[in-house]
């Protein structure tokens, strides 16, 4: 049964075989889990998230079209639920940029003068900014960016996903990167030369 | 190459994404070019900090508990049991038959009751008449026999939660 395709198997989750089921979820969980992660930013919403797509995956098994790719499918229906719960939360404030910057230099200040420290302080910072730039990005432009850029996934596949011609898909990401860099350069992560600071 | 004709094809270069003939002609132009080298250096820093970002590792209960909801929800396709009831599409012919019958002798039961007199002379008649006692007799095996026949065929809920019509998922386990 391990060598059975993601297609195959949910051919035999169809049928009631619960331990493709339980195949299917192991294989998957990391992705679904850190991709949910990637755009709510609370390990405890991504899990009950991730929780969630495979209940609403394997509630909506028998509607799963033999010759779709599951792990579009399974992509899809995590972005969907990703959607709802930042839906449900718009009205929660978010991090300021002034505290962003507070925090960026606090770092830098725990850092000392060591230049390796310094430089790993400012990789973290800029990581931690980015990711609050990329989940404030809209959805049609942070679900592509971090399913190509993090997942893997062709640009066919997110198209698939998002249910949009290819180029929309490449076009949202590209726009996404040229934001974030616009975004980070004027918080002065990113200096003249383009280098972390 | 111009400029401002190759934004997307930096990012792509800077993803390490383009055919070597593209990225050759990219790689040509940014020599040449500091604008686009240093906007390629900007990207190269935000497409790492997105790779370098650790991934979270699932823990075991998490993943328990995902599994457990997932084979909770699990509906698999439904198959119609084959045709396998007791003389077929006879018992269904059987049980509307007996019903009825049933109806009848019900309503002719009520006016018996409703009318003083007739109950005697009804129960009179049927003593005297063999065959209106075997008509109920029939009539109420028939229905008694087949009702959960034709239920099964129809796949009418059994009360135990379950359609006792349909066909368990075929377990390949």
């Amino acid at each position: 049964v391990e060598r059975l395709s993601d297609e195959e198997l949910m051919a035999q989750a169809q049928n009631g075989n619960v331990q493709a089921v339980d195949l299917l979820v192991s294989r998957h969980y990391g992705l679904v889990l850190n991709f949910a992660y990637r755009m709510l930013g609370s390990r405890e919403t991504a899990a009950d998230v991730a929780q969630k797509t495979f209940t609403r995956v394997f509630a909506s098994a028998r509607t799963f079209k033999i010759g779709k790719r599951f792990k579009t499918w399974l992509c899809a229906i995590t972005a969907n639920l990703c959607r709802d719960e930042l839906r449900a939360k718009a009205g929660k404030k978010e991090a300021s940029l002034e505290e962003l910057q507070e925090m960026a230099g606090d770092a830098f200040a725990a850092a000392g003068t060591a230049p390796d420290a310094a430089d790993e302080a400012a990789l973290r910072i800029l990581g931690e900014e980015l990711w609050e730039k990329v989940r404030a990005l809209p959805d049609k432009m942070a679900t592509p960016l971090i399913l190509h850029y993090r997942d893997g996934l062709t640009f066919t596949e997110i198209a698939e996903v998002m249910k949009v011609p290819v180029g929309s898909a490449k076009s949202w990401t590209f726009h996404a990167i040229r934001r974030l860099r616009a975004e980070l350069t004027g918080n002065g992560l990113l200096d003249t030369e383009g280098e972390v600071e | 190459l111009r400029c401002e004709n190759i934004q997307e094809l930096l990012i792509e270069y800077a993803s390490d994404e383009l055919a070597p003939a593209q990225a050759d002609q990219v790689q040509e132009h940014i020599a040449s070019c500091a604008a686009c080298r240093e906007s390629v250096r900007s990207l190269r820093a935000i497409l790492e900090a997105i790779w370098e970002a650790p991934s979270i590792e699932p823990t075991h209960l998490e993943v328990a508990a995902a599994t457990a909801s997932a084979r909770a929800a699990l509906t698999p396709r439904v198959v119609r049991r084959p045709d396998t009831a007791p003389l077929g599409r006879l018992g269904d012919w059987a049980f509307a038959l007996g019903s009825v019958l049933v109806l009848g002798l019900a309503v002719a039961v009520q006016r018996a009751f409703s009318e003083p007199g007739l109950l005697r002379a009804f129960l009179a008649d049927a003593f005297s008449q063999p065959v209106v006692l075997v008509v109920c007799f029939v009539s109420i095996v028939i229905v008694a026999s087949f009702l959960p026949i034709c239920m099964a065929r129809r796949g009418i809920p059994n009360g135990n939660g379950t359609c006792s019509g349909l066909q368990k998922p075929f377990m390949t386990r």
